[in-house]
């Protein structure tokens, strides 16, 4: 009887093994034909992103990919090509009339959806609303202390006075979206926003769809796709699933377990491009021995960073020669730490560094593949004499106890990413590298700060080009963070979607894209 | 034979004694209720993880995300923040989205429904392919019974995320027949079912084998062969009738604890349901939505709970005295 039952389990568990191995021979990648169907011949996009949207007001608290969404409803005066030149929207020219004014000459004729016109006034309101500490734009540090006032010269000319001489000013521009002022009273731009832009908002089904229609009105060039739909599909795998089977033209979020996959079926490819984000490990430098400038660039020589990008990254990033990405406008990419381990011992040795131990805090879930990047990093510590060791948290938990601490990091090292969306080399410096930098790296260089200062201050691009070149070096010296890699972005479309690449913001914008 | 002159005040005293009964139960429904909210709202808050920051992003200066915590009365007392949503739920009010600022009660109300039509269905499914193998696996443990018993060891040991990928990406991907994810017509719903429901389903065929088995030997139904009765008027009348209320037990209390726990299903499916609401919400640490969420299910459970207990006490009186 016993035996009975041992050979019917040896049976049934051998028929569950064999049935597990043939849907997983059925579900090999690339073993599959292509079918997928091509739901664009009707003219319209389908999109999956990841996160639902919390609100439709550009100017609220989203992700990337909301922001860029909203975008194609309402438009700011000033925008960036995808390479990050600046191109007139709203306005059609600017002149800095004099060090501390920025007049800016406003597209006329133009209408908002509920037919009220654009101009001046809408100008003036929509800056203001940005700079109202109340309302909370997601955008308000990009021109806060930057702006003193603003002037409305004639119905079509604005002057923006700013508080000091800069170029920075016209940089945080490019993020102010310009809102109707009568419809803003109302506040319905939350559920239903309206704009000058080429699409306008159809409709809205939380966690589920959101759908845009080309705007008939719109003054500019009229976009090839007639209707935007984006679905909101959280799982990563999920929607890889969802573009190979063609029911979505694009993917923002593609895990790089499908890349192989979604680039050899026919009818998917994967668009890449690189990005403005620098990804790096943050030190806090007033802890000893992390407070030695030597340990610091001992730690940089020590990492293998073109190891961890080829094999870990899957060659998804590019390693960071300095404190920036390449880019991003005046960022050097001369300043890079080349993996030398005899380099970082002897540097250790000259610091006096006696094992202190020293831990590298991973907040697991931001950047593809952290946690194992966090492991290489730490054993090829240890192999140049660091006593080094990993902890391993979720990202939610990092970005809280950073900010904790108020000013003193609860940790030795982590990681941490930036991303300079508004190409302003200036504001991520000080953002990272001042004493009132946004996390507790405790860097403080006076000779650093004035640079930035200077150059924040000016509207001379030489003094510019010159103060940043010798800051970035500087900061390089100080090694106060472990620079790493530049990610790359990855985005998976349809080989019908036409007209689309990936934009150093991260952002994506379908008007200039048409359908097969 | 007793029960003739007292036949009334038995009656009277059993009404009795039920009513205390379900008094009784309710309150310790009520009182573990609120016991499932000091819980649910102490663990999320000393859980890491700041919602104001999270909101802002991880470039947003320190004194905007204080700023932001003080309007959303973050920065108040702990104990502060729990009497303000105790007394909110007095009159009702299961507060506001900290990220979307609707209400959470709008938002759990537009997500039960689609949880409970996906759990209803893989209940069905469960139901109606379990009981039948179940019995099989009793009566017939050669033919059906071989095929249950694979049936039921499969269902419990294949992870349900890995399963639903596999449903993906064979019957979406490769064969095109059904969607890949989304809320929508039947067909949207034929995945997630198939992913939700195998576990449920080796369950009922555990818990109706063992059953049936077990009544099978009872002395009634030997007395039943004997008198020349069909099999089957022995399963369905004698057996089954008898067998049956323990599976329906499972069934209910699993089923009401999958209405909370088919978070994995749900996000993978795109499925908006409360198991996703409830996921985006502690991943953007938004506590007024998981608060509700939890609340919600654990609500959920206990009723069904109530219920199947006061349903056994109305069948079988020694339940009664427990």
């Amino acid at each position: 009887m016993k035996q009975h039952c041992m050979r019917r389990r040896i049976v049934t568990s051998s028929l569950a093994i064999a049935l597990m191995a043939l849907l997983a021979a059925i579900v090999v990648p690339g073993a599959s034909p292509s079918r997928s169907t091509s739901g664009a011949a009707s003219g319209t996009l389908t999109i999956g992103i990841g996160q639902d949207f919390g609100t439709l007001d550009i100017r609220g608290l989203g992700s990337a990919a909301s922001f860029s969404i909203l975008r194609h409803i309402t438009e700011p005066l000033v925008a960036f090509s995808p390479t990050g030149k600046f191109i007139p929207d709203l306005a059609t020219s600017w002149q800095q009339v004099t060090p501390t004014k920025l007049r800016f000459h406003l597209r006329q004729g133009v209408r908002f959806t509920n037919g009220d016109p654009f101009d001046a006034a809408t100008v003036k309101h929509s800056i203001a609303k940005v700079l109202d500490p109340k309302f909370a734009a997601w955008d308000n540090s990009y021109i806060a202390g930057l702006v003193k006032s603003v002037t409305i010269v004639n119905r079509y000319t604005v002057d923006v006075n700013e508080v000091s001489p800069t170029t920075r000013l016209i940089d945080g521009l490019t993020t102010v979206d310009m809102v109707d002022p009568t419809y803003d009273a109302t506040g319905k731009m939350k559920t239903h926003p309206i704009g000058t832009g080429p699409y306008e908002f159809v409709s809205f089904t939380p966690r589920q769809q959101l759908v845009l229609q080309r705007n008939p009105t719109y003054w500019g060039k009229r976009p090839a796709i007639a209707k935007i739909v984006v679905r909101i599909i959280p799982d990563p795998s999920t929607q890889a699933a969802a573009l190979l089977r063609g029911e979505v033209q694009m993917v923002n979020n593609l895990p790089f377990s499908f890349i192989d996959q979604v680039k050899k079926h026919k009818g998917t490819t994967v668009a890449t491009g690189p990005s403005a984000r620098l990804v790096f490990l943050a030190i806090n430098t007033k802890k000893a021995p992390l407070d030695n400038p030597l340990v610091r660039q001992a730690l940089n020589y020590a990492v293998n960073k073109s190891a961890i990008v080829q094999s870990i990254l899957k060659g998804q990033a590019s390693v960071a020669n300095g404190p920036c990405a390449p880019l991003t406008k005046y960022c050097r990419t001369d300043l890079g730490y080349a993996y030398n381990v005899e380099k970082a011992k002897s540097l250790l040795k000259e610091a006096g560094y006696s094992g202190q131990p020293i831990t590298l805090t991973i907040g697991a879930g931001r950047y593809p593949n952290d946690d194992v990047v966090g492991q290489a990093v730490v054993s090829e510590l240890q192999a140049a004499g660091f006593n080094a060791k990993l902890n391993t948290i979720d990202y939610s938990s990092l970005g809280s106890q950073l900010s904790a601490g108020h000013g003193t990091s609860p940790f030795d090292m982590w990681l941490q990413g930036w991303s300079a969306d508004d190409n302003d080399l200036i504001g991520m410096l000080q953002a990272l590298f001042t004493k009132d930098a946004v996390y507790p790296i405790g860097y403080n260089n006076a000779k650093v700060t004035s640079l930035l200062n200077q150059a924040s201050h000016t509207v001379n691009a030489a003094v510019i080009q010159r103060d940043l070149s010798q800051a970035e070096a500087q900061i390089a010296k100080d090694a106060p963070v472990v620079f790493m890699y530049v990610p790359k972005q990855d985005i998976g479309i349809s080989t019908s979607l036409k007209g689309f690449t990936p934009r150093f913001d991260e952002y994506f914008f379908f008007w200039d894209s048409r359908l097969s | 034979m007793l029960s003739c002159p007292f036949g009334h005040g038995q009656d009277s005293i059993t009404l009795r004694m039920s009513t205390e009964y379900v008094l009784r139960r309710t309150l310790q429904s009520v009182v573990l209720l609120l016991l499932a909210t000091i819980v649910v709202f102490m663990l999320l808050r000393l859980a890491p993880g700041d919602p104001a920051r999270l909101m802002l992003g991880e470039q947003a200066p320190a004194s905007e995300v204080q700023s932001l915590r003080h309007n959303l009365g973050l920065d108040r007392p702990l104990m502060a923040q729990y009497w303000l949503y105790l007394r909110g739920l007095f009159v009702g009010n299961l507060g506001t989205s900290i990220r979307g600022q609707q209400s959470v009660a709008s938002l759990i109300g537009q997500a039960l429904p689609k949880t409970l039509l996906l759990v209803g269905a893989a209940t069905a499914v469960a139901v109606l392919l379990g009981i039948p193998l179940g019995v099989g696996a009793a009566l017939r443990p050669k033919g059906i019974g071989a095929v249950a018993y694979v049936v039921a060891l499969l269902g419990q040991a294949i992870p349900n995320f890995w399963l639903g990928l596999v449903l993906i990406l064979v019957f979406a991907v490769h064969f095109a027949l059904l969607p890949t994810s989304g809320y929508g017509g039947v067909a949207h719903l034929v995945l997630p079912v198939c992913a939700l429901a195998p576990f449920l389903l080796a369950l009922v065929i555990r818990v109706t084998r063992q059953s049936v088995k077990e009544i099978d030997l009872e002395d009634f139904i030997r007395t039943a062969y004997a008198k020349g009765l069909s099999g089957w008027r022995i399963l369905a009348v004698h057996n089954l009738k008898n067998a049956l209320p323990p599976v329906v037990t499972v069934v209910a209390l699993y089923a009401a604890g999958m209405v909370g726990g088919a978070v994995v299903v749900e996000v993978l499916f795109a499925w908006p349901g409360i198991g996703e609401l409830a996921v985006n919400a502690i991943v953007e640490r938004d506590y007024p939505v998981v608060q509700g969420v939890v609340l919600v299910a654990v609500l959920l459970f206990l009723v069904v709970n109530l219920l199947v207990d006061l349903g056994y006490a109305l069948l079988d009186p020694r339940a009664r005295l427990r």
